[in-house]
Protein backbone atom coordinates (compact mmCIF):
# COMPACT_ATOMS: atom_id res chain seq x y z
CA UNK A 1 0.00 0.00 0.00
CA UNK A 2 1.23 3.36 -0.98
CA UNK A 3 2.12 5.39 1.96
CA UNK A 4 1.29 9.06 2.27
CA UNK A 5 2.87 12.21 3.96
CA UNK A 6 0.81 13.02 7.11
CA UNK A 7 1.07 16.00 8.74
CA UNK A 8 -1.24 16.65 12.09
CA UNK A 9 -2.70 20.29 12.57
CA UNK A 10 -0.22 20.87 15.82
CA UNK A 11 2.52 19.46 13.35
CA UNK A 12 2.64 22.07 10.77
CA UNK A 13 4.55 25.41 11.59
CA UNK A 14 3.53 29.15 10.08
CA UNK A 15 5.83 30.35 7.27
CA UNK A 16 6.76 26.65 6.74
CA UNK A 17 7.88 25.90 2.61
CA UNK A 18 7.28 23.00 0.99
CA UNK A 19 7.89 22.27 -2.77
CA UNK A 20 7.60 19.83 -5.21
CA UNK A 21 8.16 19.36 -9.15
CA UNK A 22 5.86 18.44 -11.52
CA UNK A 23 6.05 18.22 -15.87
CA UNK A 24 3.37 18.87 -18.29
CA UNK A 25 3.86 16.02 -19.93
CA UNK A 26 1.74 14.77 -22.61
CA UNK A 27 -0.09 11.90 -20.76
CA UNK A 28 -1.55 14.44 -18.26
CA UNK A 29 -2.52 17.00 -21.41
CA UNK A 30 -4.01 14.50 -23.26
CA UNK A 31 -5.82 12.91 -20.25
CA UNK A 32 -7.44 16.68 -19.27
CA UNK A 33 -8.47 16.74 -22.86
CA UNK A 34 -9.91 13.25 -23.40
CA UNK A 35 -12.10 13.50 -20.16
CA UNK A 36 -13.26 16.68 -19.80
CA UNK A 37 -13.47 17.73 -23.67
CA UNK A 38 -12.00 20.99 -23.74
CA UNK A 39 -10.81 20.60 -27.28
CA UNK A 40 -10.89 24.34 -27.16
CA UNK A 41 -8.84 25.65 -30.17
CA UNK A 42 -6.41 27.40 -27.80
CA UNK A 43 -5.27 23.98 -26.67
CA UNK A 44 -5.16 21.78 -29.73
CA UNK A 45 -4.56 23.97 -32.48
CA UNK A 46 -0.90 25.24 -32.83
CA UNK A 47 -1.71 27.24 -36.11
CA UNK A 48 -4.64 29.16 -33.96
CA UNK A 49 -2.60 29.44 -31.23
CA UNK A 50 0.22 31.18 -32.62
CA UNK A 51 -1.89 33.46 -34.82
CA UNK A 52 -3.13 34.28 -31.37
CA UNK A 53 -0.33 35.18 -30.02
CA UNK A 54 1.27 32.62 -28.30
CA UNK A 55 4.41 30.20 -28.93
CA UNK A 56 2.60 26.65 -29.30
CA UNK A 57 -0.89 25.28 -27.78
CA UNK A 58 -1.81 26.72 -24.64
CA UNK A 59 -1.50 24.17 -21.53
CA UNK A 60 -5.11 24.11 -19.47
CA UNK A 61 -5.18 25.66 -16.68
CA UNK A 62 -6.59 23.00 -15.05
CA UNK A 63 -3.70 20.87 -15.19
CA UNK A 64 -2.03 23.54 -12.57
CA UNK A 65 -5.03 22.55 -10.20
CA UNK A 66 -4.68 18.76 -10.76
CA UNK A 67 -0.92 19.28 -9.74
CA UNK A 68 -2.46 21.20 -6.90
CA UNK A 69 -4.67 18.19 -5.90
CA UNK A 70 -1.88 15.78 -6.02
CA UNK A 71 0.54 18.13 -4.21
CA UNK A 72 -1.95 18.51 -1.79
CA UNK A 73 -3.11 14.79 -0.63
CA UNK A 74 -0.27 12.98 -1.44
CA UNK A 75 2.42 15.77 -0.62
CA UNK A 76 1.55 18.25 1.48
CA UNK A 77 0.09 18.74 4.32
CA UNK A 78 -0.88 15.31 2.99
CA UNK A 79 -3.80 12.16 3.47
CA UNK A 80 -5.53 14.15 6.35
CA UNK A 81 -6.35 17.24 4.03
CA UNK A 82 -9.96 18.29 2.74
CA UNK A 83 -9.70 21.28 0.46
CA UNK A 84 -12.38 23.71 1.27
CA UNK A 85 -11.68 26.26 -1.26
CA UNK A 86 -8.66 27.16 -4.12
CA UNK A 87 -8.27 30.81 -5.99
CA UNK A 88 -5.43 30.45 -8.72
CA UNK A 89 -4.48 33.53 -10.65
CA UNK A 90 -2.92 32.24 -13.89
CA UNK A 91 -0.36 35.21 -14.58
CA UNK A 92 1.30 33.49 -18.07
CA UNK A 93 0.73 30.56 -20.09
CA UNK A 94 2.63 27.29 -19.63
CA UNK A 95 3.40 24.48 -23.00
CA UNK A 96 3.73 21.29 -22.87
CA UNK A 97 7.05 19.96 -21.79
CA UNK A 98 7.13 23.00 -18.91
CA UNK A 99 8.14 21.92 -15.65
CA UNK A 100 6.06 23.43 -12.82
CA UNK A 101 6.97 24.07 -9.38
CA UNK A 102 4.43 24.08 -6.44
CA UNK A 103 5.79 26.28 -3.93
CA UNK A 104 3.43 26.33 -0.44
CA UNK A 105 4.41 28.93 2.33
CA UNK A 106 1.97 28.14 5.72
CA UNK A 107 0.53 31.30 5.55
CA UNK A 108 -2.25 31.45 8.53
CA UNK A 109 -2.86 28.73 10.71
CA UNK A 110 -6.84 28.56 11.97
CA UNK A 111 -7.89 26.81 15.23
CA UNK A 112 -11.77 27.00 13.79
CA UNK A 113 -12.07 23.76 11.32
CA UNK A 114 -8.36 23.19 11.94
CA UNK A 115 -7.66 25.19 9.13
CA UNK A 116 -4.30 25.54 7.06
CA UNK A 117 -4.22 28.74 4.36
CA UNK A 118 -1.49 28.21 1.91
CA UNK A 119 0.02 30.63 -0.50
CA UNK A 120 0.94 29.05 -3.57
CA UNK A 121 3.39 29.89 -6.19
CA UNK A 122 3.42 27.57 -9.44
CA UNK A 123 6.97 28.66 -11.00
CA UNK A 124 7.61 27.53 -14.15
CA UNK A 125 10.95 26.17 -14.52
CA UNK A 126 11.47 25.95 -17.84
CA UNK A 127 10.92 29.74 -18.71
CA UNK A 128 12.32 31.02 -15.40
CA UNK A 129 8.93 33.15 -14.51
CA UNK A 130 5.48 32.71 -12.46
CA UNK A 131 3.63 31.18 -13.89
CA UNK A 132 0.02 31.25 -11.49
CA UNK A 133 -0.04 32.30 -7.44
CA UNK A 134 -3.39 31.73 -5.48
CA UNK A 135 -4.49 30.70 -2.03
CA UNK A 136 -6.40 27.50 -0.73
CA UNK A 137 -7.61 26.80 2.26
CA UNK A 138 -6.93 23.23 3.94
CA UNK A 139 -8.92 21.53 6.60
CA UNK A 140 -6.47 19.23 8.67
CA UNK A 141 -8.36 16.36 9.46
CA UNK A 142 -7.99 14.16 12.93
CA UNK A 143 -7.15 11.03 12.94
CA UNK B 1 -10.36 50.44 17.79
CA UNK B 2 -13.60 50.75 18.71
CA UNK B 3 -17.37 48.72 17.92
CA UNK B 4 -18.07 51.43 14.85
CA UNK B 5 -14.29 50.32 13.00
CA UNK B 6 -14.82 46.67 14.04
CA UNK B 7 -18.11 47.07 12.56
CA UNK B 8 -17.25 48.33 9.70
CA UNK B 9 -14.10 46.31 8.42
CA UNK B 10 -16.69 43.02 9.28
CA UNK B 11 -19.26 44.55 6.35
CA UNK B 12 -16.03 44.69 4.17
CA UNK B 13 -15.08 41.36 5.18
CA UNK B 14 -18.88 39.81 4.95
CA UNK B 15 -18.94 41.66 1.17
CA UNK B 16 -15.61 39.84 0.28
CA UNK B 17 -17.13 36.46 1.57
CA UNK B 18 -21.18 36.42 0.69
CA UNK B 19 -22.83 36.31 -2.78
CA UNK B 20 -25.81 38.17 -1.16
CA UNK B 21 -25.79 41.55 0.30
CA UNK B 22 -25.49 41.03 4.05
CA UNK B 23 -25.83 44.23 5.86
CA UNK B 24 -23.79 43.52 9.24
CA UNK B 25 -25.42 44.53 12.52
CA UNK B 26 -24.67 43.57 16.21
CA UNK B 27 -27.81 41.33 16.36
CA UNK B 28 -26.87 39.23 13.04
CA UNK B 29 -26.03 35.86 13.43
CA UNK B 30 -25.92 32.83 11.74
CA UNK B 31 -29.34 31.76 11.30
CA UNK B 32 -30.38 35.28 9.95
CA UNK B 33 -28.23 34.09 6.78
CA UNK B 34 -28.94 31.04 4.60
CA UNK B 35 -25.71 31.32 3.18
CA UNK B 36 -23.80 31.50 5.91
CA UNK B 37 -23.10 27.70 6.67
CA UNK B 38 -19.89 26.46 8.12
CA UNK B 39 -17.73 26.67 5.37
CA UNK B 40 -18.39 30.30 5.28
CA UNK B 41 -18.01 30.50 8.88
CA UNK B 42 -14.72 29.13 8.20
CA UNK B 43 -14.06 31.30 5.46
CA UNK B 44 -15.31 34.57 8.14
CA UNK B 45 -12.99 33.62 10.80
CA UNK B 46 -9.86 32.84 8.43
CA UNK B 47 -10.52 36.31 6.82
CA UNK B 48 -11.10 38.20 10.24
CA UNK B 49 -7.84 36.97 11.61
CA UNK B 50 -6.06 38.04 8.66
CA UNK B 51 -7.50 41.32 8.43
CA UNK B 52 -7.38 42.10 12.42
CA UNK B 53 -4.07 40.33 12.57
CA UNK B 54 -5.46 38.25 15.88
CA UNK B 55 -5.82 34.28 16.76
CA UNK B 56 -9.13 33.29 18.15
CA UNK B 57 -8.46 30.35 20.77
CA UNK B 58 -10.26 27.11 20.15
CA UNK B 59 -13.87 26.96 20.66
CA UNK B 60 -14.69 30.76 21.46
CA UNK B 61 -16.03 32.31 18.24
CA UNK B 62 -18.24 29.05 18.41
CA UNK B 63 -19.54 30.35 21.59
CA UNK B 64 -20.84 33.35 20.41
CA UNK B 65 -24.64 34.34 19.55
CA UNK B 66 -24.45 36.86 17.52
CA UNK B 67 -21.91 39.59 15.64
CA UNK B 68 -21.76 41.78 18.45
CA UNK B 69 -20.22 39.17 20.87
CA UNK B 70 -17.97 38.25 17.96
CA UNK B 71 -16.94 41.75 17.72
CA UNK B 72 -16.17 41.67 21.90
CA UNK B 73 -14.31 39.02 21.19
CA UNK B 74 -12.25 40.60 18.05
CA UNK B 75 -11.90 43.83 20.02
CA UNK B 76 -10.44 42.64 23.44
CA UNK B 77 -7.83 40.72 20.94
CA UNK B 78 -7.01 43.83 18.57
CA UNK B 79 -6.42 46.03 21.43
CA UNK B 80 -4.82 43.48 23.84
CA UNK B 81 -2.06 43.54 21.33
CA UNK B 82 -1.49 47.65 21.71
CA UNK B 83 -1.40 47.46 25.79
Amino acid sequence: MQSFPDHSFSEIAENAEYSRKYTIGDSEYTALTDVFGDRSPLHVDEGYAIRSGFNERVMHGAILQGFLSHFIGCHFPGKRSLILSVSVDYRLPNYLGDEIEILARVRQKVETGKVVVLGLKFNNLTTGKLSASGKILVSIRDE
Amino acid sequence: MNKEEALAELQNIFDDIFLDEVTVTPELSANDVEEWDSLLHISLVVSVEERFKIKFRVGEVEATNNVGEFIDIILDRVNAAYV
